[in-house]
């Protein structure tokens, strides 16, 4: 299990993480969320141990993880670029995990590399940014690591190898009980992927959940209303939209409670329809401040 | 919190130094490639090419190992190789996509800095034990044993450097973020004391007169990659062929300086924190160093050239001591610290746009300098009017550079007071030397009538400190016959018939006297003639030592008949005779005819075990007399 105890960080002065807290349960995946310069990325150098935070502190099982080899060696971080030096092949970089992380399986390696299929002998200078991708999670997952931190572990794929990946990625929290902590903006992907949802905004986290619950707690209404009604203040709605005299409401609480509400104004027409995580994100963050904004 | 887990202390990752390594072997073949040229390549080429003669080729190959390699180009290529070696092991440490892929390798600290520092330094350490290990076949066919003690002492002092320079460029660029502040700072620690040495009597010259910078000549040490280039006097005794090398000592200091900045620079890298890389500075609190250092700097040094600009004025000279002049100097010191303060903040944020930004912290850099300034013009600390009470002195150490030289230590409290009066009317004159400068400065005629001369008094005092200060003294005539006050003073002084004795042959007597060689000129006569004479008897010995003090007596400076003396003392240190100085001017007594131009070398015997010579330089008439006589 990851513990993240009131995580703050300064980058050169100033704060980027205020006192977060997170927890990842073993075998589950945690997507987090969170607009630009949120703090994600720093948050997942903090949960590798590239990162000291100056308050709090991050615990795998119990063990700190800064400076603490043994519990680095369960954990496997992807950031989003992959660094190696200009002449060093796939062999290189494969001979430094496996000495590197005791549980590297030789029998993973070569089975993934039939997916992948390089050559250990080419440079990796060469390597597209979706070959350098997909080089990161062979030998990432070779690793065969007890926690794997991604951050946006998608980008640069074709759709087919998107696929393979998450395949790969769940199969083996399934089978292994590996645990995932995802960062990406790709909230489509990640609501296939993740079962909770930690959303970072202003340094802060604001809001974790796990999947069900948030999708549980908001509901999305498209309503039509008789010619003339309007509605009044004090029905705790998150987010209204209007075009003609369809109105797309979304409200905190469950269908029936926001039916309930609804039902005063005598509605026409009432459907309850599904949120999917984007939508969550951007009412949920709309809350706090950080909506579209309309310019014209 | 729970306490850390330290089971895992292991100080060296074998896959990480696998890894390293591979980074580094190009690094290394160049290397290899260079010194080779440099010491076997050359060591054959060169001994090749000299005649049959062994003894010939065993100097040579003892000249090569001792002198050229280590001194020439050596140097250069330990720079650039401690550098780029370094380079090649921290540089994840100056990008943040790099920091970040190592330091979430399982790995300490540490591990990682251990690791990686033997990874580059075990290179260049290779090339070099491998080149000079393919000299030694070579020279014991060669039948050059002799020779092997000064390879392997240019071998020792090839690992000891290249330590030293490693580490120096290791610390530069944990100290750093980027890599051109590493390399600024690898030069830095290179030349650090010599150039705030240079910086701050640079400064001072222009503020405080007498000021003398020169005595911190041991700063070189500070500088190795400046005393690595030094170290051409391994080369003893040309005559007998024999060398032997003083560097042992430094080499053993240099050794644990390496050391040292190996531990440092391995605290440092378990405490830099990893999101720094790709800023200007390793460590946050070093910025303030940095801006105000920056400011200092370029304070002091933009301060000089501007002051130097306006005022016309060199160091240790005039500057203007008027209200206007104090406020102009201050301007002059303030603009260019005010812009080095915000040269440092745009490297520090990567932007130009640092104008109003913490404008506030600037005041410090503001009010320092303007204490400084004041403080040293208005010479609040009397340095430049302290001359040390008679009584409190124990000897002076005096000389005179240009044209006459001399040097000498004085303990006679008559001479000494003397000088003390010699400085005083030095000080007093400092207004009209200040006004003949700026002449001498804007003179356009081509032909300048002017005469420079250094004069300098170290006051060593009964409580074991010593006052030392130098002026350059400015004369309109060459003659000294212009009549300012200090030329009157020093004319005087060194007329003085005890202290020109003094000065010119110390407590030397007749009866020390062993030989003379002769070199004289006639007029007209372009190549000259030399001789020698020995001063076999009492009498021989009496007579040219009283017509050596006649001339003294006779000369000082007016006319210039003696132009100099300098002496070799048993430790061999200074002093060689004196060059020809101009044409020699004739003998302005009037006497007897003598040569217009005469060069003596007169060699003392033994007796005091300082086999010293004595060289003068001038018309010498009467020991000319002397010696013709004797013809």
């Amino acid at each position: 299990m990851i513990k993240a105890k009131g995580v703050t960080k300064f980058l050169d002065g100033t704060k980027v993480l205020d006192d977060v807290n997170i927890q990842v349960e073993d075998g589950s995946v945690y997507g987090l969320l969170g607009p630009n310069g949120a703090g994600k990325t720093t948050l997942l150098q903090c949960l590798s141990g590239v990162l000291e935070p100056e308050q709090g502190y991050i615990l795998y099982d119990g063990e700190p993880v800064y400076e603490n080899p043994p519990v680095k060696e369960k954990i496997s971080f992807m950031p989003d670029e992959l660094y190696c030096s200009w002449q060093e092949n796939i062999r290189d970089l494969k001979e430094l995990y496996q000495a590197l992380y005791p549980s590297f399986s030789e029998k993973r390696f070569r089975s993934m590399g039939e997916i992948f299929a390089f050559s250990e002998k080419k440079r990796i200078r060469s390597f597209s940014k979706g070959q350098k991708r997909q080089l990161a999670f062979w030998l990432k997952l070779s690793a065969m690591p007890q926690y794997l931190l991604l951050d946006e572990p998608l980008d640069g794929l074709d759709p087919v190898m998107r696929r393979q990946i998450s395949s790969i990625l769940m199969d083996d929290v399934a089978r292994r009980g590996m645990s995932i902590v995802i960062s990406s903006h790709n909230l489509r992907e990640l609501e296939d992927l993740c079962d909770h949802v930690g959303i970072l905004n202003g340094r802060s986290l604001v809001l974790e959940k796990s999947l069900e619950e948030l999708q549980g707690n908001l509901v999305k209404l498209q309503v039509v209303f008789p010619e003339g009604a309007s509605l009044g203040s004090g029905l705790d709605i998150l987010h209204i939209s209007r075009i003609g005299r369809v109105y797309t409401i979304i409200f905190r609480g469950t269908a029936e409670e926001a039916q309930k509400k609804l039902s005063p104004f005598h509605p026409i027409v009432m459907d309850c329809l599904p949120l999917n995580l984007e939508e969550i994100f951007i009412y949920e963050l709309e809350e706090k401040g950080y909506a579209v904004k309309e310019l014209f | 919190m729970p306490s850390k887990n330290s089971s895992d202390n292991h100080l060296f990752s074998f896959a990480l130094w696998r890894r390293s390594s591979r980074k580094v072997w190009p690094l290394w073949l160049v290397f290899f490639i260079a010194l080779l040229f440099l010491v076997p390549f050359s060591l054959f080429a060169q001994t090749s090419a000299i005649a049959e003669d062994k003894d010939q080729v065993l100097f040579f190959a003892k000249e090569f190992f001792y002198s050229t390699t280590i001194s020439s180009l050596a140097c250069f290529i330990l720079l650039a190789a401690g550098f780029f070696c370094a380079l090649s092991q921290f540089s994840y440490l100056l990008g943040s996509t790099s920091s970040v892929a190592v330091h979430a390798l399982p790995l300490k600290k540490k591990t990682l800095f251990f690791t990686n520092y033997l990874s580059g330094l075990f290179p260049p350490l290779a090339a070099e034990t491998l080149c000079c290990l393919l000299c030694v076949p070579y020279l014991l066919l060669k039948g050059l044993a002799g020779s092997l003690p000064a390879l392997f002492t240019m071998l020792l002092v090839l690992l000891v450097m290249t330590l030293l320079f490693y580490s120096l460029a290791v610390l530069g660029i944990l100290l750093s973020g980027n890599i051109g502040m590493a390399a600024f700072f690898y030069l830095l620690f290179h030349f650090f004391a010599e150039a705030v040495h240079i910086l701050l009597i640079t400064f001072a010259g222009f503020f405080l007169y007498g000021f003398s910078g020169s005595a911190a000549s041991f700063l070189t040490v500070f500088s190795p990659a400046a005393e690595m280039l030094e170290w051409v006097p391994y080369i003893e005794d040309y005559d007998h062929r024999a060398f032997s090398f003083h560097g042992f000592p430094l080499m053993a200091a240099y050794f644990i300086a390496g050391l040292a900045l190996f531990l440092v620079s391995m605290v440092l890298a378990c405490y830099r924190k990893n999101e720094m890389a790709g800023a200007a500075l390793g460590f946050p609190c070093l910025k303030p160093v940095f801006k105000y250092g920056a400011s200092f700097a370029l304070a002091l040094l933009g301060g000089a050239f501007l002051i130097n600009l306006v005022f016309s004025a060199y160091p240790s000279s005039y500057v203007p001591k008027t209200p206007c002049s104090v406020l102009i100097c201050l301007a002059l010191v303030l603009l260019p610290g005010i812009a080095g303060y915000y040269a440092a903040e745009m490297v520090l944020q990567k932007s130009v746009r640092v104008f109003g930004y913490n404008a506030k912290r600037i005041l410090p850099v503001c009010l320092v300098l303007a204490v400084g300034v004041l403080m040293a013009q208005l010479d609040v600390f009397h340095y430049s009017s302290r001359i040390p009470n008679a009584a409190s002195i124990s000897s002076v150490d005096f000389s005179i550079a240009s044209p006459v030289s001399v040097e000498a230590t004085i303990t006679d409290s008559r001479e000494i007071q003397l000088l003390r009066s010699l400085q005083d009317s030095i000080m007093e004159d400092r207004a009209a030397q200040g006004a003949l400068q700026k002449q001498m400065v804007h003179d356009s005629s081509g032909n300048p009538p002017y005469t420079t001369c250094t004069a300098s008094f170290t006051y060593n005092l009964k409580n074991g400190t010593t006052v030392r200060r130098s002026y350059d003294l400015y004369y309109v005539d060459s003659s000294y016959e212009s009549g300012s006050k200090s030329e009157k003073a020093l004319v005087d002084t060194l007329s003085d018939e005890n202290l020109a004795h003094t000065l010119y042959f110390g407590n030397l007597s007749a009866d020390d006297l062993e030989a003379v060689d002769y070199y004289y000129k006639e007029s007209g006569d372009a190549s000259g003639s030399y001789q020698d004479y020995s001063l076999n008897t009492p009498s021989q010995k009496k007579g040219f030592y009283e017509a050596l003090e006649k001339d003294i007596q006779d000369g000082a400076l007016p006319g210039m008949v003696l132009q100099g003396v300098s002496y070799i003392d048993a430790n061999g240190e200074t002093i060689s005779p004196l060059e020809e100085q101009g044409t020699g001017s004739s003998d302005s007594s009037g006497g007897a005819a003598s040569p217009s131009y005469q060069y003596l070398s007169i060699y003392w015997d033994s007796k005091d075990t300082r086999n010293d010579t004595v060289s003068l330089t001038g018309a010498m008439k009467y020991t000319s007399q002397f010696l013709n006589s004797r013809e």
